[in-house]
């Protein structure tokens, strides 16, 4: 990446984290909103127990607004949103106007949609956000080290966020496959020769394979 | 045009999509605000916008020679031609760079000149020859106006604005000194930060943040990911001069590069605009653009000053203390609009106060006649 510099690796890399920490976690909350709809009334107590979230919240129309429209809250939606989007446009010279665009209306989205009332159905519209700007990374950058490092970072909250919520064996070795392939490529100095062997024996706590990879963008 | 009328809200729903923004600082609170367009133009005619073009492209050359002028031969004071504290007093003059041509002798590479219309014509209103801002967004506003309503584009000749970032990319390449061209941006929550990514983008620069950049043996290096450093050739600081280089300016400053100047100083690198421009777009030197182009150019200045009185001369003190309730101060030392007193809005205890301020120190304001703007027809 000879354009590019660590701290925008950084940026990069985070950009990818962030934007997969708004789409998985936007589409876990649409299965778990769907579990409430029924008996299970308090499955958002098993959504924060997997993601270490230990505050309460006096009932699950509690919890969808603030895990999806506080901005405050660190595990929010529209925190990780924000994120995303303080990232993305100081790489606006790395991954183009367009795809920047794509971050800020899913945020634009998540300020806008849920500043009243919380529809769980407006988080398609994130999904669809973000997807775009998974499609418009692919288009529009030109530089494949640039790609790699934003794909690093999605596969890396991927991965963590699978085996939190045990996702299945299949989609979690896809994950880490594809995780690899994308730290391989840009750890020019090996530090993390040992990321395969890592992830191999991380189950569901992926803390030291993080460090391993978040050495890289440091 | 009637087309353009109903796209008006989709032009700046489009803005907003691309994050089109101007930020401000209120109350200590950082506001991220859109920025605000009326896509219905206010129309300059051809004719009158090349006699435009002419007379701002005479002034920002004459500018220019006044700039290298002031910081080698200073034959401009030597003649007489604009007294020596208007230059040394200015709070733009930079001691630190005395001696230093910059690459091709160009020191202000972009000038944002404020101009207003009167019903007697054109004012030259002020020169911003520092870190001028704003050409992003032009540039993209038209092009989200193109698409939204190509029929007003079909059926008008509308000038061609979209070429700026191959002529900022151009004039990098020209004034550089073997390298990269970066854009220097303070950060993420400067108030013009869309501004610095877009035209980086969209001139095929780097966006460098200070901590991207290191200066090794006197040469600019960007700081890669990869280790191995690129030499950059031009820099497009988007940061005042007092925070460029804390070696020698503002020493606590974390937006600047440590030892800039001393690469700048020995040839390595162009800095765009040249340090030390300030001390031509000082109000007080104002009033002496007009001279400048007479003494470098032998022209006449094609566009005008608006009436200004420098209290510095006695035959202007003496008007300006006869006649303060009809004018506008301006403090040289203020910027932004700071520092600016209508006379006849100040009450009977201020208006006394401020002719005694202007007797006291008559180099620190200039006066200017109000100027009633015109509106464009529309």
């Amino acid at each position: 990446m000879d354009n590019v510099s660590l701290s925008k690796a950084s940026s990069l890399f985070w950009l990818g984290r962030y934007a997969e920490r708004a789409y998985t976690l936007s589409s876990y909350i649409i299965s778990y909103s769907d579990r409430m709809v029924d008996d299970d009334r308090t499955a958002y107590l098993d959504f924060c127990g997997r993601l270490g979230i230990t505050e309460t919240f006096a009932d699950k129309y509690d919890f969808f607004n603030k895990i999806i429209s506080d901005e405050n809250n660190s595990f929010s939606i529209s925190h990780s949103l924000m994120l995303a989007y303080d990232n993305a446009i100081t790489l606006r010279d790395q991954i183009d106007t367009e795809t920047v665009a794509y971050i800020q209306l899913a945020y634009n989205s998540v300020l806008r949609s849920f500043n009243k009332d919380v529809n769980i159905m407006d988080l398609q519209k994130i999904l669809d956000y973000v997807m775009s700007f998974w499609g418009a990374a692919d288009d529009f950058i030109t530089d494949e080290d640039v790609r790699c490092t934003i794909k690093a970072g999605k596969f890396t909250e991927r991965v963590d966020l699978f085996c939190r919520f045990e996702k299945g064996e299949e989609y979690i070795s896809s994950a880490k496959h594809r995780l690899c392939n994308y730290i391989k490529r840009l750890d020019k100095n090996h530090s993390c020769d040992d990321l395969k062997v890592l992830l191999e024996r991380c189950g569901s706590d992926f803390s030291e394979t993080e460090q391993c990879i978040l050495q890289l963008f440091r | 045009m009637e087309n353009l009328k109903k796209q008006v809200g989709r032009v700046n729903e489009s803005l907003d999509r691309y994050g089109v923004k101007f930020c401000l600082y209120k109350n200590g609170k950082f506001i991220d605000q859109l920025f605000p367009f009326d896509a219905i133009p206010r129309i300059i005619e051809y004719d009158k916008f090349k006699v435009l073009e002419k007379g701002l492209k005479q002034r920002a050359y004459a500018l220019n020679l006044f700039l290298n002028d002031i910081y080698s031969k200073r034959s401009i004071i030597k003649d007489g031609i604009v007294p020596e504290e208007f230059v040394y007093d200015a709070t733009g003059f930079l001691a630190e760079r005395v001696g230093i041509t910059p690459s091709l002798g160009v020191y202000n590479h972009i000038s944002g000149i404020d101009l207003v219309e009167a019903p007697e014509g054109w004012y030259i209103l002020e020169d911003n020859l520092r870190v001028p801002s704003g050409a992003s967004y032009p540039l993209i506003a038209r092009d989200i106006t193109r698409k939204m309503s190509p029929s007003t584009f079909e059926n008008n000749k509308v000038y061609e604005n979209r070429d700026y970032a191959d002529i900022l990319r151009n004039m990098m390449d020209e004034v550089s000194l073997g390298g990269i061209n970066v854009v220097l941006t303070p950060g993420r929550y400067n108030s013009a930060f869309f501004e610095h990514s877009y035209l980086a983008k969209k001139a095929g620069a780097v966006l460098a943040f200070p901590e991207d950049l290191e200066v090794i043996n006197d040469v600019l290096y960007y700081k890669t990911f990869n280790g191995t450093p690129q030499r950059v050739g031009a820099v497009y600081r988007r940061l005042s001069d007092e925070y460029l280089d804390p070696m020698v300016f503002v020493q606590n400053s974390v937006i600047g590069v440590p030892h800039l100047m001393e690469a700048y100083r020995k040839g390595n690198v162009a800095i765009i605009n040249a340090p030390g421009n300030g001390v031509a777009d000082d109000k007080g030197i104002y009033y002496f653009v007009p001279r400048m182009i007479k003494y470098y150019l032998g022209e006449e200045p094609i566009l005008n000053n608006a009436p200004t009185y420098v209290p510095y001369y006695k035959e202007d003190m003496k008007y300006i203390i006869d006649n303060l309730e009809k004018l506008v101060i301006k403090d040289v030392s203020e910027a932004g609009g700071y520092g600016v007193l209508f006379g006849r809005d100040l009450s009977k205890a201020d208006f006394e106060k401020l002719k005694d301020h202007i007797l006291a120190e008559p180099r620190r304001f200039i006066a200017q006649e109000i100027i009633n703007f015109l509106d464009l027809r529309v």
